[in-house]
């Protein structure tokens, strides 16, 4: 049998390829794993989720102004906004509100085309933000089918921040204050379901200030859950895109 | 074109100065002074980017076909092209670097990739595209003027054997890499399934077929600015077949895309089409896309084609036309689309107004003229010192002196 030869070139060529091979595959490997977005019941965690029930939702706004001040989020900025829309044609007309806050989605289109991997889906079912990571590029805000999303822009209510916006808040596990370019300006924010409160055992702003006690929240995967229970013959917005919320709707279903 | 280093010096260290004043004034402002909201998160700087580096991935294409067809007669066309190619990639690139909110985290991209994102691959492939672009351009220049092949170390000289051998593997890595780069931004559009007029197959065909088009439409304004590149009459009708052909095939993916929307009656679409069509972007749908990139065009190029002397100037002129209009396609597909609000409602309740229309703000031009300005100079600087633009441009040609060469 004819024996191949091995040249000097060949196996230079080889190495080389092999090694750039090597390389990439490590490069993937440690860029982040879209494995962490999919759906997977992790029994061992707490997944959290919220139910709002449109049928108690009087559009009081008291969910907003909370959200507001536990987030002290600027001019602008949103992560829970009640949409109302006026329905019916004289004399039967009436106000529908949808309260909308960030879905959780456990498919959330937003993690997967950031392109630093900024934002993440965590163990307990909330997405987050790494406002240390985050590049300000706003392709989430473009890919969130809700509008959930909004850049800090550094604007403030005041030119001089008053002594309640310029005080300590806190997200997810971290304190910020308000200051030109500090964080989280120049970065996207959303609603995390307070988390920072959820970790200390708390509920969420909104849920606390809700006076018609509309909204739900706890852990989806105890079923015996207030939350759980409540689930049960809710709709998700604009299901038919897969995206899996994790912020429920009970009412008269409402077109996206 | 202008020798003097001390000149250069100067206009440099005058543009050096110019940008660090916007830049300060961009860090410290961050992105407010733009109209960008967040509704509309992507506005003119995003259309630019997109519209220049369709311009850079036509032109590398043409430098590429000429290159491994080895077509001489368009040879130092191609070469201008190339060198076009590496402006326009790095003005693009500085547009998509000053809209992000934190510029100096930019470098980022490439420690903290993400498999998943569209613009992560898209970044990477730019880098490398551009790489490329300046490999080539390196060594379409090597052994051009002495004083640069004077030294004799190992690398110039495999440098020096292996030009052509280089140039021709690099060509066939750069073609694939530029329609990746191009097709890749049109499905960071693509991809995203909010946003229904975006989320079609045909939006990055529509991306890459635009981009050819602004190739060739910028081969011909390349050729109507630099007198030397003396072409024949014949070889300039060849590329005006080309260029009618590319405007037919675009106009057609544009009107597939925006008939299919039509047809399909899904509330995004029809609203995204009604804005487009009389709507707040309709001047700029009319009279930019339709008026000035279509019907102008077309109009310039047949009086070009029916006068029987076939003055260049006129075919020059619908060029800058058409490359108006592709500039006014990237626009009204961009904006408008961001515009329509996700949920019904939520642009009012958020700023109070029922819809978000986005009109740049005075600033955002005035970045954008500063960059493209700049870039000129640049350009002009590269011109007068790159030994083969050098040679194209000093070359005494006679008409049609390299016309001899047969492809």
């Amino acid at each position: 049998m004819e024996e191949k030869k091995i040249t000097r070139k060949k196996f230079v060529i080889t190495s080389l390829l092999g090694t750039l091979g090597l390389v990439a595959g490590e490069l993937i490997r440690q860029s982040h794993s879209i494995d962490n977005i999919e759906n997977e019941v992790d029994t061992e965690n707490k997944k959290y989720g919220m139910v709002i029930d449109l049928d108690r939702c009087i559009g009081c706004n008291a969910c907003t102004i909370a959200c507001k001040q536990e987030n002290n989020t600027p001019p602008n900025i949103h992560y829970n906004v009640v949409i109302e829309k006026e329905e019916g044609e004289f004399p039967n007309v009436y106000n529908s509100f949808l309260p909308r806050v960030c879905m959780q989605c456990d498919k959330p289109p937003c993690v997967k085309v950031c392109p630093v991997g900024a934002t993440k889906k965590q163990k307990n079912g909330i997405v987050s933000i790494d406002y240390e990571t985050c590049i300000g590029c706003r392709y989430c805000m473009t890919a969130c089918p809700y509008g959930a999303r909004s850049f800090d822009f550094g604007e403030n209510y005041y030119d001089q921040p008053n002594t309640f916006e310029a005080s300590p808040y806190q997200e997810y596990d971290k304190i910020y204050q308000r200051g030109k370019g500090k964080a989280p300006q120049n970065s996207v924010r959303k609603c995390h379901f307070c988390s920072h409160r959820v970790d200390k055992g708390e509920l969420p702003a909104c849920v606390t200030a809700c006076l018609g006690k509309a909204r739900f929240f706890g852990d989806l995967n105890d079923p015996n859950s207030e939350v759980s229970i409540k689930a049960k013959g809710s709709w998700t917005l604009k299901s038919n895109l897969g995206t899996k919320p994790r912020t429920f709707y009970l009412g008269e279903k409402r077109d996206d | 074109m202008i020798q003097s280093n001390k000149l250069w010096w100067g206009v440099f260290s005058l543009l050096a100065i110019a940008t660090f004043f916007f830049m300060y004034f961009r860090i410290n402002q961050g992105l407010t002074f733009t109209n960008l909201n967040n509704i509309v998160g992507w506005g003119l700087w995003v259309t630019f980017y997109v519209y220049f580096l369709g311009i850079s991935v036509g032109l590398f294409l043409f430098y590429g076909v000429c290159n491994i067809f080895n077509i001489a007669k368009f040879r130092n066309l191609a070469l201008i092209a190339l060198y076009s190619s590496f402006i326009t990639l790095i003005v693009g690139l500085f547009f998509i670097f000053i809209d992000i909110g934190h510029l100096g985290r930019f470098w980022t991209v490439f420690i903290n990739r993400n498999v998943s994102s569209v613009l992560s691959w898209e970044l990477h492939l730019y880098v490398i595209y551009m790489v490329t672009v300046a490999l080539l351009l390196v060594f379409e220049n090597l052994g051009i003027e002495k004083k640069y092949s004077n030294t004799e170390s190992i690398i110039s000289t495999w440098c020096n054997e292996n030009k052509e051998k280089v140039i021709k593997y690099l060509t066939y890595l750069g073609i694939p890499l530029a329609i990746a780069v191009h097709g890749g931004t049109g499905a960071l559009f693509a991809v995203i399934k909010a946003r229904v007029f975006w989320n079609s197959a045909i939006f990055p065909v529509i991306f890459l077929i635009s981009a050819l088009l602004s190739g060739i439409a910028a081969i011909i304004f390349l050729l109507g600015c630099f007198h030397n590149v003396n072409l024949k009459t014949q070889y300039i009708k060849k590329l005006s077949n080309i260029f009618i052909i590319v405007i037919v095939l675009d106009v057609f993916v544009v009107m597939t895309q925006l008939f299919v929307h039509y047809y399909s009656d899904i509330n995004e679409s029809i609203a995204v089409i009604h804005l487009l069509f009389y709507g707040e972007y309709a001047k700029s749908f009319w009279i930019g896309q339709i008026g000035i990139g279509i019907i102008l065009t077309l109009i310039l190029f047949a009086i070009y084609r029916m006068n029987t002397k076939g003055r260049f100037w006129i075919l020059w002129l619908s060029s800058i036309s058409c490359l108006i209009g592709i500039w006014f396609i990237r626009m009204n597909f961009i904006t408008p689309t961001l515009s329509v609000p996700l949920i019904e409602g939520l642009s009012e309740n958020i700023y109070g107004i029922e819809s978000t229309n986005y009109v740049p703000s005075l600033m955002e031009w005035i970045y954008s003229l500063f960059i493209i300005i700049s870039g000129f100079i640049v350009y002009l600087f590269g011109v007068s010192h790159i030994p083969i633009l050098k040679n194209i441009i000093h070359q005494k040609t006679k008409k049609g002196d390299f016309d001899e060469e047969t492809a």
